[in-house]
């Protein structure tokens, strides 16, 4: 076939006019163009919804929290072969060496930071959308979030709150997203009051009740408040929100209605819990099933109960078959914990916040106040639960200190391994009275820890002070 | 009719004349003989003839009978000649001049023959030498436009109808004789103007150079991808790869082929964790770099690679694959035999037309097409490849015997306790899990279940297990790949077309592991009128790959390295017979037995038959539409509009077979336990199972959609003949769409295709049969949709004077809606300034010994945007619910409001030159290249959050030098021999760091990676190595003094401990290939050399991770510390338990175990062999072999370890093939 040439225009005419559309349309109208989601499961954190969502991020906010306490504390001993199976880092740990440092801040440094950073995007993205209820209950719900990681980190690696709070060191309280801002520590004075602050905040903006419990609602805010001030030693105040978070929520679980057989008695989100929450530990790791140990320390096959805590529950004490087994083989006659409120086997334990606690801390600080009334009320009121049905008699105390004993006693035996054993020591050794210097046994040389000793405060983790500028605790 | 095209047509078209030519010769030989043998034996004697327009024949066989002399002449020489003569008694001379007066003939006596010729006849050029009196003999050389030799081209004398054309020889060399002086030479090759040279001398040496007749025909031009440049015209740095080079290998990637061709990119296996023998990364684009990396970080996911053009549009690839692990390699689908070449653009005046894509070079593809004016030519292509096995024994083990010691040892020591401890636990549904089988046999003994003596000999037999023995028997096998490809091309004077097929089909090195590629492309280009041009490129690729399935732990070549497998020496894939054996895997063998009372499936993990269960099928489409035309307005503007729309779909499906050891502990685990109380009834509810039986099925479907439209105006003119201006001037839109989703189906039967999704996946309680406990289903459910939407506009401008200076400029911006771009610095302009210099062009210049010296220089910036850094937290949507029963989202990235766009600035200086007739021809280029704000995923203060974040940390200085040497050593009619030297250097160097956290790092993340102020990107660091303690503990110089404080030295705040060793990348790189071709058979072979640099031993002795379940133990565990003073004679640290891992990090990275990484290898040997014979109906014929990695030559290590194996040695492959057309 024989094309015929010729000059023809219209193909130029058309070209050139495409050619210039392309341009315009790149030069003038490229924002348009542009302006297109790149990822639809992909946004800025833009409403109340989203925020929601990344609250609701159960592993992100509600698992992972500090265990190095609970592992310093004086719940648990190792055998040596258990000790020597560890690494150096948890065996260190254990025995308070001076030197116990983690080598990398994630994960007891760094979980609860998490939390923060989380904290931070949603209450900077709700701060730019006006008041309503779902923008007040997320913004809450965050600073809820927020105070309960601050909380964690000022118990391992701040002194306790003391008279000296206002000189103390604190921990770096990161209100901004930035990563460029930088970290200060401020002092222990400043880490209380910004944890109070916000949970004042947040019990004006929280609702009354939540779907379910790892979400916040205003018992939980009560009831952090009343631990926070528990842990400062401000009695009324402590002993005021608690009461107020046991207005809200007050529910106790008969512990007759359990399965003393079972290696879970509890379930997860069960009727005591205010606040969901669980330390390090244990996680299921597909397809293979076996534990990945992250606290090795406190696994169940290895921490053995301290044999006078085992002692000191009375035969139809329940707590003693519900919250222990014992061990078999060359282990006989020593115990392991599975009274897990987190319902789940392991050593990732339940931290949160539940109603025991509540009861235990408005007894505390009834006595304290010389309420002894008020203070056995709560005390009987929970232990009735404890006992099997038909064998308990109220207690009752001699004198204004017996009173404080007794609640303290319970106190020790009902929230084991609850991750408040730790913060329980640190405040109680500046009252003669309950002060223990803690002892550890391994390969016959006694390790010990004083009341108020400056291992109380732990060393912060090995890269935090290599990649900030904060300053380390004095040994 | 009109000659046309290419060498290929012009060969076709000479085939007639070559065909006379024979037969003339044929014949002529044959009456040689006959007349010679006839000859008589008379003598000399007088002549006397009287004829009248006689045929000379008769008058010559008369004069043959009178004299005994012979005529020797072609038989049809003399035909339809008659002649006239009158002689008496004349002499032989005398007469022979009446009879051949006017006839056109010469004639010449040599002994009793006289040799008849006609004139000017080439055919028996020889015997004509002595006829040239009345002649002059002109020889000479045609050579193109570059000074190329051009074989066959027709040489005739003007006005010469009657003989025989002459035609060059492959070296474009001739031979003629012309009548005397002012003869004109008429000089015809096809696609060239034909020439008239006018001779004017005797002997004369001709060089006439060619000029080409269409302008669309091919010139020497480089393509950037959105022009052709002349390459004298041209001042960036651009490489160009030709077709006869990339086909030197037969790999069936066009990446892979590039290898040792060039200078500018560098294949880094050693520090690119991709599995060197893994069938899915066979030359993967993220392993390479132009001109050395220009990341501080190479892992982070996008920008750290080269940009891929394929025919003027850019490679889009999305990064859908990288969520789902997709082997979406977008270069691994082209055909390579659809390949004409590769240009790589090396510097900014090169590349910056591309933009902030461009920082890590631009290698621009360009696929054949066919051509205008060109006969119809079928040409195929096959060959077979075969892979030798993966060598399993390249690390060298300790024997098996001493690794069942060291488990001995281990287990009194305790080292199993806390895992047998679990036993202790069974009552409370505590599984088992496993140890070594040793510790099995340990504890039988131990239980009394066995006897010591037992025991014993079941460990001694256990030491003479290996399992890389048994790997290599039934896992592994010799990888087969076949390529066949055919193609079509022609094109008459409007219309052009290729049209191609290939197939390949690899069988790969794992056992069940194949797959195959199917590509179909057709190119076709018309000219509906004149001046317009309009081009339409179709690409269909289909890709099948089927593999074991994702689950199985053999499926890939990676998982058999055996490095860090929980498969001991001593395990046995099958017994003696050949009978599948059951390995120990999760759980102790024991608990498997019994678990469940018989009602739980089969938990036993069987490896052999393991791999047969279920499968991963890929399944890849790809079809590419390029639309282009271009149309010419005038004699200056151009316009040129090219749509391109591209989709990929990759469907992968895998399936974990019902009776796969996957499918079958995930099954068990999902069962209820014996005590199980349903606590919604009460009801015990003992061995439930949660999941459906059968098969557990994930399709993962990809689907991606890239679209380009560019619009281009192209402004050329040349006035006053010196002046040219080219310049273009464009704006181009860009999108990727892309939709992915993956859902997991449970209970799936493969021939009914029936599965079972029923189930509750909000349900947090669902039976777990470990521990008792409850938990989720797992849920796995992912939908992805990307949209990526891009817009540039470019300018890029040159002038030329009188093909002498050349300035050229350019400049380009992009926006995008990429988050970070869109935001913080959508729209950063590019732009880069050239010059060039051709020396040669000068008037001044007369160096005769080297006619080309051309000089050229740019400067400009590059940039590389990284999709996946963004300065503000996005949320991403979780598609499952949390164990709260909650839908959620996570963050991803931070907010960085200080974060900037990497920038490079570029310095390119360059030398070409060429000595006479090409004999040595070179390129030396220098550059320097300053990158600032480098991203690096760096350390930050955990108090963020973050334990490291990707941030510009950096600025560094490349230093590097290209150097391409080719010379024509020997070069003979029947011999030649070229070499091609490459030689690289490439140095970066960290100029400034901007954070306190990175110069105050510890010395053990300066080991990882991080970098350090002063020395090279990739720098190997060693701690001080100070010999071992008189109880065989590392020691380190802290201080300038030995010590085994090993946290101080490692996670100390002062570096002292370490040391600078050297670059980790080859410094200088290069090849060295020569070529040695005799008559049709062609050799060639290719070194390849990398020196200057270091590496870490692999396989220094780690005790920690050996109590920790790693099976490696090297074969240095031989030569421990094991009494005092042994410190005086071996490095290698006593075993010491409980290990002490930061004991391990200081000994395996010591300054004892950092070794010289400079070798020389053999890369490739190939052979061919062309047959020229043409009378065949094929043409071209070629056959051509290869073998590849053949191995190092030289190295500087003396323990025998190949610096540049990441995991396994690239095994050694032979290539057979054949190509031909027709």
């Amino acid at each position: 076939m024989k094309i015929q040439h010729k000059t023809n225009k219209k193909p130029a005419i058309i070209l050139t006019y495409m050619m210039t559309a392309i341009a315009a349309t790149v030069i003038f109208s490229c924002n348009k163009y542009l302006d297109v989601k790149q990822d639809s499961a992909e946004a800025l954190v833009s409403t109340a919804s989203d925020g929601q969502l990344l609250l609701d991020n159960y592993s992100a906010m509600n698992t992972g929290y500090s265990s190095d306490g609970e592992a310093s504390a004086d719940n648990y001993y190792l055998t040596d072969k258990s000790y020597n199976a560890l690494s150096a880092e948890d065996r260190n740990i254990y025995i308070w060496l001076p030197t116990a440092q983690r080598a990398t801040a994630a994960p007891q440094w760094q979980n609860p930071y998490k939390v923060v950073y989380q904290a931070n995007i949603v209450i900077e993205a709700m701060a730019k959308l006006p008041a309503a209820t779902d923008v007040n209950t997320v913004k809450g719900s965050a600073l809820f979030f927020r105070s309960f990681a601050f909380y964690q980190v000022a118990q391992l690696y701040c002194k306790p709150y003391t008279a000296t709070a206002a000189q103390d060191p604190g921990i770096p309280l990161r209100l901004s997203s930035d990563v460029n801002a930088k970290s200060v520590r401020g002092t222990v004075a400043q880490t209380y009051q910004q944890i109070i602050n916000d949970l004042q905040t947040a019990v004006s903006l929280l609702p009354q009740t939540s779907s379910i419990s790892s979400r916040p609602n205003k018992a939980a805010a009560y009831a952090l408040l009343a631990r926070t001030y528990l842990a400062m030693a401000d009695y009324t105040n402590a002993g005021k929100a608690a009461a107020q978070a046991l207005e809200l929520q007050g529910a106790l679980i008969d512990y007759n209605t359990l399965n003393p057989a079972s290696g879970t008695p509890f379930i997860r989100f069960n009727k005591e819990v205010i606040f969901q929450a669980i330390m390090i530990g244990t996680a299921y790791s597909f397809p293979n099933g076996v534990f990945t140990q992250n606290d090795a320390t406190m696994d169940p096959s290895v921490a053995k109960i301290d044999p006078v805590l085992y002692a000191s529950y009375a035969d139809n004490d329940l707590r003693q078959r519900i919250f222990f087994k014992g061990n078999t083989g060359t282990d006989t006659l020593t115990y392991s914990f599975k009274g897990n409120y987190d319902g789940t086997p392991g050593n990732a334990f339940f931290d949160g916040l539940a109603t025991d606690e509540m009861y235990l801390t408005r007894a505390e600080c009834s006595a304290r106040a010389g309420d002894a009334t008020s203070a056995m009320a709560d005390l009987n009121t929970l232990l009735k639960t404890r006992y099997a049905t038909g064998t308990f008699t109220n207690i009752t105390a001699s004198s204004a200190d017996d009173v404080l004993i007794k609640v303290l006693t319970e106190r020790r035996k009902e929230l084991i391994f609850r991750g408040l054993r730790w913060t329980d020591l640190r405040r109680l050794n500046s009252d003669n009275r309950f002060q223990v210097t803690l002892k550890r046994t391994i390969g016959g040389q006694v390790y010990t820890l004083p009341p108020n000793d400056l291992r109380y405060v732990q060393l912060l983790p090995v890269d935090v002070i290599a990649n900030s500028s904060l300053p380390q605790n004095p040994r | 009719m009109k000659f046309s095209a290419t060498n290929a047509a012009m060969r076709f078209r000479a085939w007639p004349y070559l065909k006379q030519i024979i037969l003339v010769m044929k014949l002529t030989t044959f009456l040689l003989i006959i007349i010679l043998v006839q000859a008589s034996a008379k003598g000399f004697s007088q002549i006397t003839l009287q004829e009248k327009d006689a045929p000379l024949e008769k008058v010559l066989k008369s004069i043959k009978q009178q004299t005994g002399y012979t005529f020797i002449y072609e038989s049809d020489a003399l035909q339809q000649r008659s002649v006239s003569v009158n002689v008496s008694n004349a002499s032989l001379a005398t007469t022979l001049l009446q009879c051949f007066k006017d006839q056109g003939l010469t004639y010449k006596i040599v002994d009793k023959n006289v040799i008849v010729q006609v004139k000017q006849s080439s055919v028996l050029d020889k015997i004509a030498d002595v006829f040239k009196s009345s002649e002059i003999q002109v020889t000479g050389k045609i050579v193109d436009e570059k000074g190329n030799a051009l074989p066959n081209a027709t040489l005739k004398v003007k006005g010469d109808n009657y003989s025989m054309p002459v035609t060059t020889g492959d070296n474009g060399g001739f031979s003629l004789y012309v009548p005397g002086n002012n003869a004109v030479i008429v000089v015809s090759y096809v696609g060239y103007k034909t020439k008239e040279v006018t001779v004017s001398g005797a002997d004369v040496q001709l060089v006439i150079h060619m000029e080409l007749a269409v302008a669309d025909l091919q010139q020497v031009t480089i393509s950037t991808g959105y022009q052709e440049i002349p390459k004298e015209r041209a001042t960036g740095s651009f490489e160009v790869i030709t077709n006869k080079q990339l086909n030197q290998v037969t790999s069936s990637d066009i990446l892979s082929r590039l290898v040792g061709n060039t200078t500018a990119l560098n294949f880094n296996p050693q520090l690119s964790p991709t599995s060197s023998s893994s069938p899915f990364k066979k030359g993967v684009l993220s392993t390479l770099n132009i001109r050395g990396s220009n990341n501080l970080n190479t892992n982070l996911y996008t920008g750290s690679y080269p940009l891929v053009v394929v025919d003027g549009v850019a490679v889009e690839d999305n990064g859908a694959g990288e969520r789902f692990s997709i082997d979406e390699d977008p270069v691994g689908k082209i055909n390579p035999n659809d390949v004409e070449n590769v240009t790589i653009l090396k510097d900014a005046a090169a590349a910056s037309i591309w933009g902030s894509r461009a920082a890590n070079g631009v290698i621009v593809i360009t696929t054949k097409k066919g051509k205008y004016n060109q006969p119809m030519q079928i040409s195929f292509n096959s060959n077979a490849t075969v892979t030798n096995k993966p060598n399993l024994f390249y690390y060298k083990r300790a024997s098996t015997a001493d690794y069942v010691d060291l488990q001995k040892n281990l287990y009194s020591l305790g080292n199993y306790d806390g895992t047998l401890s679990y036993a202790d636990y069974a009552q409370y549904g505590y599984n088992q899990p496993a140890v070594p089988e040793v510790v099995e046999i340990l504890e039988a003994q131990k239980n009394g279940t066995i006897t010591a003596d037992q025991a014993n000999a079941q460990l001694a037999a256990l030491g003479n297990n290996d399992i890389r023995n048994d790997i290599t028997k039934y896992i592994l096998r010799n990888a087969v790949n076949q390529q066949y490809s055919l193609s079509i091309t022609g094109g008459s004077q409007d219309i052009a077309y290729r049209l191609s097929g290939g197939y390949d089909n690899d069988l790969n090195n794992t056992v069940r592991s194949w797959d195959n590629r199917l590509t179909l492309s057709s190119s076709t280009t018309i000219k509906p009128i004149k001046n317009l041009d309009i081009q339409t490129n179709i690409t269909y690729v289909q890709f099948n790959r089927m593999d074991q399935a994702n689950e199985s732990y053999f499926n890939e070549a990676g998982n058999i390295n055996l490095q860090n497998s929980f498969l001991d020496p001593y395990t046995r894939l099958a017994d003696n017979n050949g009978n599948p054996l059951a390995v120990i895997r999760d759980n102790r063998p024991e608990y498997i037995d019994t678990a469940g009372h018989g009602n739980l499936l089969d938990w036993h993990y069987v490896p052999l038959t393991d791999i047969n269960q279920g499968y991963t099928k890929t399944n890849q489409s790809e079809i590419t539409i390029n639309l282009q035309s271009n149309y010419r307005l005038n004699d200056v503007f151009k316009v040129g509009i090219i749509y391109n729309y591209q989709k990929l779909n990759t469907d992968v499906y895998d399936l974990a077979g019902a009776n796969s050891y996957y499918t079958r502990n995930l099954m068990n685990l999902y069962t209820s336990p014996y005590n199980y109380v349903n606590p919604a009834t009460g009801q015990p509810e003992p061995f439930h199972r949660s999941l459906p039986m059968g098969g557990i099925y994930t399709p993962t479907l990809d689907d991606l959609t890239g679209q380009t439209l560019r619009g281009q105006l192209n402004f050329d003119k040349t006035w006053n003949v010196k002046n040219v201006i080219n310049a273009i001037a464009g704006a181009e839109m860009r999108s990727s769409y892309g939709v992915a989703n993956s859902n997991t189906y449970y209970g799936y039967n493969e021939s009914t295709l029936q599965y079972n999704n029923q189930l509750d996946y909000q349900r947090t309680d669902i039976p777990y049969y470990l521990y008792n406990s409850q938990t989720q289903l797992p849920y796995n459910s992912v939908n992805i949709d990307n949209r990526q939407r891009a817009v540039s506009e470019f300018i890029n401008a040159a002038y030329t004077y009188d093909n002498r200076y050349t300035f050229s400029a350019s400049a380009r911006r992009d926006g995008s809606n990429v988050f970070g771009v869109a935001t913080n610095n959508s729209f950063s302009p590019f732009y880069s300034v050239g010059g060039r210099w051709n020396i040669n062009n000068e008037k001044f210049y007369k160096v005769d010994w080297l006619p080309t010296l051309q000089l050229r220089a740019t400067f400009g910036y590059n940039g590389n945007v990284n999709y996946s850094v963004s300065p503000i937290a996005t949320i991403g949507y979780a598609s499952s619910v949390g164990q709260n029963g909650l839908p959620y989202a996570y963050l991803q990235g931070a907010t960085n409001n200080e974060l900037k766009p990497e920038r490079s600035g570029v310095l390119n200086i360059g030398l070409d030159f060429g000595s006479k007739d090409s004999r040595l021809t070179g390129t030396i280029e220098y550059y320097t290249k300053n990158d600032k704000n480098l991203l690096t995923n760096a350390p930050v203060d955990p108090t963020t959050s973050f334990t490291s974040l990707d941030y510009n940390s950096a600025d560094m200085k490349i230093k590097g030098m290209d150097i391409m040497l080719s010379s024509i050593n020997i070069k003979s009619s029947k011999f030649s021999w070229t070499s091609n030297f490459m030689f690289s250097y490439n140095r970066s160097k960290i100029t400034q760091i901007y954070t306190d956290v990175i110069t105050s790092l510890n010395p053990y993340s300066i080991l990882l990676g991080t970098p350090v102020k002063g020395t090279d990107l990739n720098a190997i660091y060693a701690f001080k190595w100070a010999g071992l303690s008189n109880t065989g503990a590392p020691q380190v110089y802290l201080n300038g003094k030995p010590s085994t404080d090993y946290n101080t030295a490692a996670f100390g705040s002062n570096r002292t401990a370490l040391q600078y060793v050297g670059s980790a990348t080859p410094v200088y790189a290069g090849s060295f290939r020569n070529s040695f071709n005799y008559q049709n058979l062609t050799l060639s072979a290719n070194i390849l050399y990398r020196l200057g640099y270091y590496f870490r031993r692999p396989d220094a002795i780690n005790y920690s991770g050996l109590s920790n379940g790693s099976s490696f133990l090297p074969v240095e565990y031989a030569q421990r510390w094991q009494k005092p003073g042994d410190e005086t004679h071996t490095n290698v640290p006593a075993f010491i338990y409980p290990a002490n891992s930061t004991a391990d990090i200081i000994y395996d990275n010591s300054s004892i175990n950092v070794l010289k990484g400079d070798n020389v290898r053999l890369q490739e040997i190939n052979l061919s062999y062309s047959f020229k014979k043409d009378n065949w109906k094929l043409k071209n014929v070629r056959i051509y072999g290869d073998i590849q990695n053949l191995g190092i030559l030289w190295r500087a290590n003396k323990l025998g370890y190949d610096p540049d194996v990441y995991d396994i040695p690239r095994p050694r492959t032979y290539a057979l093939g054949l190509s031909a057309s027709f």
